[in-house]
């Protein structure tokens, strides 16, 4: 033995065998951590999806009728009639009866999943997409600015359906 | 029979003689569209879509006579003109009538029908009615295009053409056509094929004239 070298040959080896058992717990530690977040991502990301999925699916279900509605509107003969003869106030006249049941401008648009939904307004577009004026009917409140803004992706579509097809409901921010 | 009465008999003869004298005819063919293509019929009333459905009415035109017409102009029958709903179709789905005359709806089908017009010459609803109701007639006092529905049933459409003019006929399913009893002078036959669609030709009509005049398509 050595006295001059301060450490032993057992020191020595204590303390490689602690580096070594060191580096081992830190890879393990970090290797565990890594998949334990990916893990978690994937699962949080799995909640996310379904949330987001059902939320849709409620979503689309409230408005459903509201959307059946409106298919049944957009078939309606009367509704026909008086587009043949470019009365815009018959329109109105005859929407109003048509939506009656979905349609209520006093009730503003239910966020409540409690509440029935209902629409607080309606307009008819031209072929062009341009909002065709409601005059004096109750059709409820719009900003025109607002409903204009929001009905510009449609009005590319528009031109290309035909008179019976309805457009899918989509939903546009209105501020 | 004495002499007498045959004074006002001859004398009759003679006025009849005279207006046949001043009259003319005109004759032709209108060159009609194809016929239509079926729709579906509407399922929101739960129609009774099992029903028989015939081919829809063949294509026919209007021909009337358009012009200042003296005041000895004909007088047409105030009869009431009928356009019955058959086999879910107004049939026939075309008729004319002059300013003034009336047309009856019947429904010889076993299903509600409801006839309604908001048409700017004649606007009107007859309200749902069954076979043996009878709705009442509609006076078209307005010239014009009346476009009837029945809300029920969206296959079926009519149309009730109101002419100021007493000089009028339908064509039948080919095209022809004859108009009788004209008077003499200058007017513009036309043929109302539809609103889209309405040939016209100027004619000098003299008196015992018979006229060929065909419409052929545009």
């Amino acid at each position: 033995m050595n006295p001059t070298n301060p450490l032993s040959f057992r020191a020595k080896l204590l303390l490689a065998m602690m580096l070594i058992v060191l580096t081992i717990t830190g890879a393990t530690v970090y290797i565990a951590e890594n998949n334990l977040r990916a893990n978690q991502q994937r699962l949080l990301n799995g909640q996310f999806q379904n949330q987001l999925r059902s939320f849709l699916a409620v979503q689309d279900l409230r408005s459903s009728a509201v959307a059946e509605k409106c298919r049944d509107v957009s078939r309606s003969v009367r509704l026909r009639a008086a587009l043949e003869e470019k009365d815009v106030d018959d329109l109105y006249r005859n929407a109003l009866t048509e939506l009656q049941g979905v349609f209520n401008p006093n009730e503003p648009a239910a966020n409540d999943a409690q509440l029935s939904v209902r629409a607080s307004f309606f307009r008819f577009v031209d072929v062009d997409g341009a909002v065709l004026p409601a005059g004096d009917h109750p059709a409820g409140n719009v900003d025109p600015r607002s409903l204009d803004h929001a009905l510009l992706p449609s009005k590319a579509s528009l031109s290309s359906r035909s008179d019976a097809e309805m457009i899918q409901p989509r939903y546009a921010k209105l501020s | 029979m004495n002499a007498k009465c045959l004074i006002p008999l001859c004398l009759a003869g003679l006025t009849v003689g005279a207006v046949a004298k001043d009259e003319g005819s005109i004759e032709g063919t209108v060159q009609l569209p194809p016929p239509a293509v079926e729709r579906a019929l509407n399922q929101r009333y739960g129609a009774n879509t099992e029903a028989a459905l015939t081919p829809s009415n063949p294509p026919a035109a209007v021909i009337y006579l358009e012009g200042n017409f003296t005041a000895n102009a004909k007088t047409t029958s105030r009869a009431v003109a009928q356009m019955p709903q058959k086999n879910m179709l107004f049939a026939p789905d075309l008729i004319a009538v002059r300013t003034g005359g009336a047309v009856e709806f019947p429904n010889l089908d076993d299903t509600y029908h409801n006839v309604f017009s908001y048409s700017k010459a004649k606007r009107f609803d007859l309200g749902r009615y069954r076979k043996n109701e009878k709705p009442g007639t509609v006076v078209f006092d307005k010239p014009g295009v009346v476009t009837v529905h029945c809300e029920i049933h969206d296959r079926m459409r009519g149309t009730v053409l109101v002419l100021e003019t007493p000089y009028f006929q339908k064509t039948d399913s080919t095209g022809h056509y004859r108009l009788d009893h004209l008077p003499v002078g200058h007017f513009t036959v036309k043929a109302w094929i539809n609103e889209a669609n309405v040939r016209e030709h100027a004619v000098d009509l003299k008196s015992g004239a018979r006229l060929q005049l065909d419409f052929p398509a545009k």
